[in-house]
């Protein structure tokens, strides 16, 4: 069972690896009377670090406060000019499924490439990427939470300015231009808190088809990881389900700026070696 | 030199990765880690020829998981299990090390040496290339990876990207076990005549990878004793009176070489589709009866996932070259009874014994159609799995079917219950062995 529900669950993972989750990331200087798509642009391109290595905790609890809990580790490093960010993601606890590894090649222009090495498979598979609506390892991450997302497929609308996470905030409503989009990742609506110094987000609600709180999103321990282009990674991200009262949180325990991070990383051969 | 932060490879050598926040900070070393699982297991299945439940396993297993740290130059890993209990016939402690091995990595060179497990092809569950692991189909487990049999070996990957090559070498015969078939009257199972510890008696494969981001493939070819022996004549043994003679048949392996092909790629997101297919040539089959006909297998597989269900849908094939079907008979007893007269006996013996050989190497046809479905389905958070793998040989009318429900009570505390069900015609290997493996199960497991 553990085989699967983290081949499902890790395909993405990559970018939580980051701790800025897809459009959730965000990083770079702020600039004077940006349009609601100049921000969310730049919350997106800027979530891309040259390189980084993480160890991650996500702890997913539920209204009865029992709680479960998943360990990785991680690189990322971007090649082909940026347009090709390459992850490798390992688990390290719980034991059963210690050892299997995730690695994903995530394209500006097409379908990622994925592959799964599961221990008790003794080999490498190559996987389909996961449906955007899905849940996330069980916990109230979906993987269209985690994904990075087409800019072109929301229109954004600057609600307001407000504080979020003791910090100024650009607050921005993101609609999907069609049905479809929406029923693909099962919201509405997202309403995006995004720092006006860091474009960092720091908090989204997510509503439900039918227009109802979903869920909402905080992040904290936010972190310069790049001085030279000003990066910034929130290391704690706290999803809270508001319908059914379970939480999940993604924790970066480290995390490293790390743009020499071997190549070796990123291939097959790698990834058979736990 | 790319180094990165040593963060990522660092923090896999320990079981746990603190709760410290330092960017780039290394995790404490140690010298080796623990992991392992203790779990308890029941099956239960029909007593042959009865119409009454009997237990066919019932164990408790210790597995224990040490893996020595990484170094610049390689590491190591050891599992060794030990089962108290009852598995088949037989009852007690068993400890077996199932793998142990070490491992060199040394510039674009990997090289393991050790007891291991080789497992190649991409298909799903059936892999016609997979040639020089044995399998204990006599195992009850939930988990298929537990059949497989680890053995003494060297495997070397020479690595050039996008291609790498892969060489085996396994010095020691270990055979593929199944569930004895019925032999006729005055026909006894002896001693096995697998091939000794020699040089020239190891298997020795090579596979050629071909690594791409849109689609990757292989090329195989193995020389040596195939895992799964076949039944051939060792004597006739005099029991002093020529009417109580008997015949002795013994498990003999045969050589072959084994050219294979495999690949993956996906269409889109949306679709997996995989392939593999091996031609099988048994070196001098015609003066062995104990050897199968050159065959070919081929899997042709497609895997989706819709909604919080994924499938695995596979089509494989058999075509037997210079086939000539040997049909299931029972042989005159009274012609098996005259070992006096081994020229008169050998024929219908013989014809005996091919029968049972297509059995056991699944040439009950020249052209054989088969299908295999793997469906999961994961719900309540993931904590709860329903799976199920089927298969069935439309050619042969043999089936089995592995459904499976388990649930995670916590992280580490997992129970699962299922059923291994084999079913088949009287003379077709399912059907031989469906009394015996066929079994409903529950177990209760913790991992460590």
């Amino acid at each position: 069972m553990m085989d699967r529900r983290v081949r499902k669950s890790i395909a993405s993972l990559g970018l939580a690896a980051a701790m800025g989750l897809g459009f959730l990331m965000g990083g770079g200087d702020a600039s004077a009377g940006p349009s609601p798509r100049d921000i969310m642009d730049k919350s997106l391109q800027a979530r891309k670090l040259d390189g980084s290595e993480a160890v991650v905790k996500m702890i997913m609890s539920d209204d009865k406060g029992s709680t479960r809990e998943r360990e990785m580790t991680m690189a990322t490093k971007l090649f082909d000019g940026g347009k090709t960010e390459k992850r490798i993601v390992r688990f390290t606890a719980p034991a059963d499924v210690k050892g299997t590894g995730v690695l994903m090649f995530d394209y500006d222009a097409k379908p990622d490439d994925t592959w799964i090495f599961l221990p008790a498979l003794r080999k490498t598979r190559r996987i389909v990427s996961s449906q955007r609506n899905q849940a996330f390892l069980g916990s109230e991450f979906s993987f269209g939470d985690l994904g990075v997302p087409s800019l072109d497929e929301y229109t954004y609308n600057l609600v307001k300015e407000e504080n979020a996470g003791g910090e100024p905030c650009f607050v921005i409503d993101v609609m999907p231009k069609d049905k479809a989009t929406g029923e693909g990742e099962g919201y509405s609506k997202k309403t995006v808190w995004i720092s006006k110094a860091t474009y960092t987000v720091r908090r989204t609600q997510f509503f439900d088809l039918g227009g109802k709180l979903l869920k909402e999103l905080n992040t904290s321990d936010v972190k310069l990881l790049d001085p030279k282009n000003k990066r910034y990674r929130p290391l704690t991200m706290e999803m809270v389900n508001k319908q059914n009262g379970r939480k999940s949180i993604f924790k970066s325990e480290k995390i490293a700026l790390a743009p020499d991070t071997k190549d070796d990383y990123f291939t097959t051969r790698y990834l058979e070696r736990p | 030199m790319s180094t990165g932060s040593g963060l990522f490879e660092a923090s896999q050598d320990t079981s746990s990765s603190g709760s410290g926040s330092g960017a780039g900070e290394a995790p404490a070393e140690t010298g080796y880690e623990f992991n392992g699982y203790v779990r308890g297991d029941v099956f239960v299945g029909k007593e042959q020829h009865a119409n009454h439940a009997e237990m066919k396993a019932a164990y408790s297993e210790l597995s224990l998981k040490l893996k020595v740290k990484k170094d610049k130059l390689g590491d190591a890993y050891a599992e060794p299990r030990f089962r108290y209990g009852l598995q088949g016939n037989a009852q007690g402690l068993i400890v077996d090390l199932r793998e142990a091995y070490a491992n060199l990595y040394a510039g674009p060179l990997d090289l393991r040496l050790g007891k291991q497990i080789v497992v190649w092809g991409r298909a799903d569950a059936l892999n016609p290339t997979s040639n020089i692991t044995p399998v204990d189909f006599r195992i009850h487990s939930p988990i298929e990876d537990d059949r497989r049999v680890g053995n003494v070996g060297a495997r070397a990957f020479l690595n050039f990207s996008p291609f790498r090559l892969e060489g085996v070498w396994m010095p020691l015969y270990e055979a593929t076990e199944l569930p004895p078939l019925p032999l006729p009257d005055r026909a006894v199972l002896g001693d096995s005549t697998y091939p000794r510890p020699r040089i020239e008696n190891g298997t020795e494969g090579a596979r050629l990878h071909l690594e791409l981001p849109a689609v990757e493939m292989s090329a195989s070819y193995v020389y040596g004793y195939a895992p799964l022996p076949g039944l051939t004549l060792l004597e006739y043994r005099d029991l002093g009176s020529t009417l109580t003679a008997e015949a002795v048949i013994t498990r003999a392996a045969y050589n072959q070489q084994v050219v294979g092909f495999d690949f993956a790629t996906t269409l889109g997101d949306w679709l997996g589709v995989r392939g593999e297919a091996a031609y099988r040539d048994p070196v001098h089959f015609r003066e062995k009866v104990y050897a199968p006909n050159p065959d070919v297998q081929y899997v042709l597989g497609l895997d989706h996932t819709f909604g919080d269900v994924s499938v695995i849908a596979q089509y494989i094939g058999r075509y037997v070259f210079n086939y000539t079907k040997y049909p299931a008979f029972n042989p005159d007893t009274s012609l098996l009874g005259r070992f006096s007269d081994p020229a008169a006996v050998d024929p219908t013996l013989f014809a005996v014994l091919r029968s049972k050989n297509q059995i056991l190497f699944s040439q009950l046809a020249q052209q054989q159609h088969m299908a295999s479905l793997r469906l999961e389905w994961l719900t309540l958070h993931q904590t709860l799995s329903a799976s199920a793998l089927a298969f069935v040989n439309f050619t042969t009318q043999e089936w089995l079917l592995f459904p499976k429900i388990g649930y995670s009570l916590t992280d580490n505390l997992s129970a699962t219950v299922g059923a291994e069900i084999y079913e088949g015609p009287t003379n077709t290997l399912f059907g031989v062995i469906r009394s015996e493996l066929s079994a409903g199960y529950a177990e209760l497991r913790m991992s460590f």
